[in-house]
């Protein structure tokens, strides 16, 4: 028993083994284990347990590892796309601050009729969560250009050209996500989506293919389906000709939302990206405003929302049920 | 007239039109940030991995990660101990990211939907497995037995965090964390024995 006690602990060895120790004992743990063969043995085993156990972790989480170059590619966009947003907005403070003196009287009466018309409850989403800054994710020009093929307005707008087709081959879709680097993508998580749609004449190439997120992103896929059925209906009531709308989709799709849509914001943001959790009775539960960080409680039943039918829970369209008065 | 809200001096931090010098900034900002990310998102990864994330929600909290550095650096905040800092950060978001994926498979599975999505990545083939043979099933059999703060703690150490990180990131104390990678090392050392 006495001998026992004479020995270093399994802290002590495992806390020298990491260079750990407070500086009061390193020396006398030192001196220890230069004397005792047990306590050296014991080291050796921890230190092989630590080498075996690092080797055989990073072989089994490497090989799950997809390449950097896509990330990276998609992080320096994002990165470019906040330092742009900030600029935007640090332009807008200053025409603000200056502009306050003369137009202070008019801002305000306009903001208090906007809210005695509104109701503040109808904005209350939208201000909720709002000091994080979307995020956009865009088709990398390098390897999405955008391809077309050779069609006339009449061919897009043609009774029979009802529904040109969309079908995207399972091979393609694969090497566009491979392409991108993207490795087992969840199948609600990405669209692989044409970057100009065939109702305004892209083709299936992988010049023209892309992974676009349903979520993480307020300018998602949904969204972008918006912008493709807008501008097919303005191409084919010739308030814009095919080519204008294939350039703009294709250079700046969010851009072309903005200027066609006359807002700065998706319109169906907060249906879009309202998830929630069904309780057994499939009531729905918990609403999430997922990316906005805006968790709402659990249980409770929110007016806010009465104006959307259906909510996408985790992708799928779900009904609210059991609308209610919000109870604060 | 009145005063403007801002004054001159805020405005020429905050508001003057993008000069070459901004713009060089930003781009500083940012080559420093993709300089981080390198450096450390494959130790962040699979550190995620390790959480029971997939690879690809993995990749999209790393993006998280550093979009969040981006900010914190831009806003002048304390750049000491960046790599605890963005472990922390990782760390948050993807639980965060596990619970969701919880719920789902959850939902998924009252429903009877068959959907077994957001599992971890596949086994290694067969011939891995004969390759390493029984000590590493045996000390992955450990490493799946141990508690989920024990793992965090292992895996951490293993990324190369220090005692002090650690405790950073999941909020122990240092003797907290001293115990934690005790008793798991105890445990692996023990399975390699056998």
């Amino acid at each position: 028993m006495a001998e026992e006690r004479a020995h270093l602990s399994d802290r002590d060895l495992v806390d020298a083994l990491h260079s750990e120790l407070a500086a009061g004992a390193i020396s006398a743990v030192n001196s220890h284990l230069s004397e005792c063969r047990t306590c050296r043995d014991r080291m050796t085993r921890f230190q092989l347990a630590m080498t075996e156990t690092e080797d055989v972790r990073r072989t089994e989480l490497d090989a799950r590892m997809p390449a950097i170059a896509a990330s990276r590619a998609l992080l320096r966009s994002r990165l470019a796309e906040q330092s742009r947003g900030a600029f935007d907005w640090l332009r807008g403070l200053r025409w603000w601050s200056q502009a306050w003196p003369r137009y202070s009287t008019g801002v305000l009466s306009a903001v208090l009729l906007a809210i005695a018309v509104l109701g503040l409850r109808s904005i209350a989403p939208i201000n909720s969560g709002g000091n994080r800054s979307p995020v956009t994710v865009a088709p990398l020009p390098a390897l999405t250009p955008g391809a077309t093929v050779a069609v006339s307005r009449q061919d897009l707008c043609g009774e029979d050209s009802a529904r040109r087709s969309a079908y995207i081959p399972a091979s393609l879709q694969r090497e566009v996500f491979r392409e991108y680097g993207i490795a087992n993508a969840p199948p609600d998580a990405y669209e692989v989506d044409y970057l100009i749609t065939p109702e305004l004449g892209g083709a299936t190439n992988i010049r023209n293919l892309w992974p676009e997120p349903y979520y993480n992103t307020v300018w998602n896929a949904h969204v972008k389906d918006q912008l493709e059925q807008r501008l097919h209906a303005m191409v084919c009531s010739s308030e814009i000709d095919l080519s204008t709308a294939q350039r703009e989709i294709a250079t700046d799709w969010v851009s072309a939302y903005k200027k066609y849509f006359h807002t700065d914001r998706p319109l169906a943001l907060f249906r879009d990206r309202l998830f929630g959790q069904l309780t057994q009775d499939g009531k729905l539960a918990h609403f999430v405003l997922r990316g906005l960080d805006d968790h709402v409680d659990p249980g409770a039943e929110y007016s806010d929302f009465q104006q959307y039918r259906h909510v996408l829970v985790e992708g799928r369209a779900t009904p609210i049920i059991g609308e209610a008065e919000q109870r604060t | 007239m009145q005063d403007p809200i801002f004054s001159d001096s805020t405005l020429a931090i905050l508001g003057r039109p993008k000069t070459a010098g901004q713009d060089s900034a930003a781009a500083q900002l940012e080559d420093e940030v993709v300089c981080l990310y390198e450096k450390f998102r494959n130790r962040l990864l699979r550190y995620l991995l390790s959480l029971g994330l997939n690879a690809h929600d993995g990749e999209e909290v790393i993006q998280e990660t550093f979009l969040a550095l981006f900010q914190h650096l831009k806003r002048g905040k304390s750049r000491e101990n960046l790599q605890g800092w963005i472990f922390r950060v990782a760390h948050n978001l993807g639980l965060k990211q596990c619970g969701r994926n919880l719920r789902r498979s959850r939902r998924w599975v009252a429903a009877g939907d068959g959907v077994a999505e957001a599992q971890p990545d596949s086994s290694p083939n067969p011939e891995e497995q004969l390759v390493n043979g029984e000590r590493r099933e045996r000390l992955l059999a450990v490493l799946d037995a141990l508690s989920e703060q024990d793992r965090w703690c292992l895996n951490l150490r293993l990324e190369g965090l220090r005692y002090r990180e650690i405790s950073r990131v999941l909020g122990m104390s240092l003797g907290a964390v001293s115990i934690s990678l005790t008793r798991s090392f105890a445990r692996l050392a023990r399975a390699d024995r056998r």
